[in-house]
């Protein structure tokens, strides 16, 4: 077997011991352990730690805890909120628009389709605009940051190669646009203001309670997630999965 | 569901997590711990209604808590020891090449549990955080891609490498923890 199956192998090891590895993989896995002793210590060193870890003892949690929850759960709901709302002023950055939110929020939630907030709505519209014709010619350097509100890359994950970018505007404010190439597709990283991003409801309540935000209309995708000082918008002809796993 | 109802549901699906919700919590904040946990529960009980999937309530509860903990300006603020990663990744690599993992059995067999914490605590978090929620808190691994949004394969990658860095670092720290070593095996190389 190749040094890369071999490495491959390595990343795999704790999920072939762990018994979370499919069928297929298990006997691609199998077959490499027969003829690699490496890979068989390498193995016991996962068994070895699944073992010893598993066996540590958690320590229960506190009896006023238990109570506390269960006289929490009897509060009224404006004082619960009144609450938040002081603890998220001591708190700083995303999370106060995240606490403010009062959300809880996870894929795990079954959700009623709502319609994409306004922000999100321009930026699929500026998205199917561009469909189909000519991109601006991509400025490279002082040029670039000189035409872009946001003019640092939003992305470098492996395999993405910048096409072009612009400025264009989102709810009326200026937002930079970048195009990178994938393969045999074009998606579209707009970056926006700190506080556009955050003035969308949805994308307050999903950011605070999943690290990002996730819709889809027709074909399109959308993912978002904030940034050090700014928010950002990725769309494209691609599942949202394919579209997240550009974050690096 | 009655008020009555909901909370009866609620403290038969979630408060059974509760201590091991609070172990999670401690890896964000000791201190902070118990109010972290306390406010997670208070919000997945406004949801709680909308849950419909009960087998998907521990790895929801578990994304709350790290969620509740990262908003925490002093969990953002905590900054763990910087690690040389490769070094131990070659510490494990040495003991592998050998064909035989027995050495680090009898280190581990007298490693304490407190210095075994602290070790895993010493990880980069996503290794540490991806071992911990699998070994000690029994989370499958589908469930550790929901709590953590990583893709599972990477998941898979991080428990892996999380145990490898493991290994590596009490490889490397066996003198200085004075552990016992079996007889023949190698000492210390000082890499």
């Amino acid at each position: 077997m190749s040094a890369l199956a071999h490495d491959e192998v390595q990343e795999l090891l704790a999920a072939f011991a762990d018994g979370e590895l499919g069928t297929g993989s298990r006997e691609e896995v199998d077959a490499h352990l027969s003829g690699c002793a490496r890979c068989r210590a390498a193995l016991s060193v996962q068994r070895q730690f699944h073992t010893r870890l598993s066996r540590m003892h958690v320590p229960e949690a506190s009896s006023p805890l238990l109570e506390q929850i269960r006289a929490r759960l009897h509060e009224p709901g404006k004082a619960r909120a009144r609450e938040l709302r002081r603890r998220a002023t001591t708190w700083s950055g995303w999370a106060v628009a995240a606490a403010l939110a009062l959300i809880v929020g996870s894929g795990l939630l079954p959700r009623r389709s709502a319609p994409p907030p306004p922000m999100v709505v321009a930026a699929l519209a500026d998205y199917r605009g561009h469909a189909g014709r000519e991109l601006p010619a991509l400025a490279t350097g002082a040029a670039l940051r000189a035409g872009l509100p946001q003019a640092k890359e939003p992305l470098n994950a492996a395999g993405l190669r910048l096409v072009s970018a612009w400025q264009t505007t989102l709810q009326g404010e200026p937002a930079s646009v970048f195009a990178y190439r994938i393969g045999d597709r074009v998606v579209f990283a707009y970056v926006v203001s700190e506080s556009l991003f955050f003035r969308q409801p949805a994308v307050r309540e999903m950011v605070a309670g999943q690290g990002r935000y996730v819709t889809a209309d027709g074909k399109q995708s959308v993912v978002g997630w904030p940034l050090a000082d700014s928010g950002l918008l990725i769309v494209g002809d691609a599942p949202a999965a394919e579209l997240e796993s550009l974050r690096t | 569901m009655s008020a009555s109802g909901q909370e009866r549901r609620f403290e038969r699906l979630a408060l059974p997590h509760l201590s091991r919700l609070v172990a999670f919590a401690r890896r964000f904040s000791a201190p902070d711990a118990e109010d972290y946990v306390q406010e997670a529960f208070a919000r997945a009980f406004r949801a709680f209604d909308q849950i419909e999937d009960e087998g998907a309530v521990r790895s929801w509860l578990y994304r709350i808590v790290a969620t509740v903990a990262s908003e925490d300006q002093r969990t953002r603020a905590r900054r763990r020891e910087l690690l040389d990663v490769s070094q131990l990744e070659a510490r494990h690599e040495d003991l592998v090449a050998s064909g035989d993992a027995g050495p680090l059995e009898v280190l581990l067999a007298a490693l304490s549990s407190q210095r075994l914490r602290e070790a895993l605590d010493s990880l980069p978090e996503e290794f540490s955080q991806a071992v911990e929620l699998h070994d000690l808190h029994e989370l499958k691994y589908r469930e550790i891609a929901e709590v953590t949004g990583a893709p599972i394969g990477t998941v898979m990658s991080r428990i892996s490498r999380g145990r490898r860095l493991l290994a590596g670092l009490i490889l490397s720290h066996a003198d200085e923890w004075e552990l016992p070593r079996r007889k023949g095996s190698p000492k210390e190389n000082n890499r």
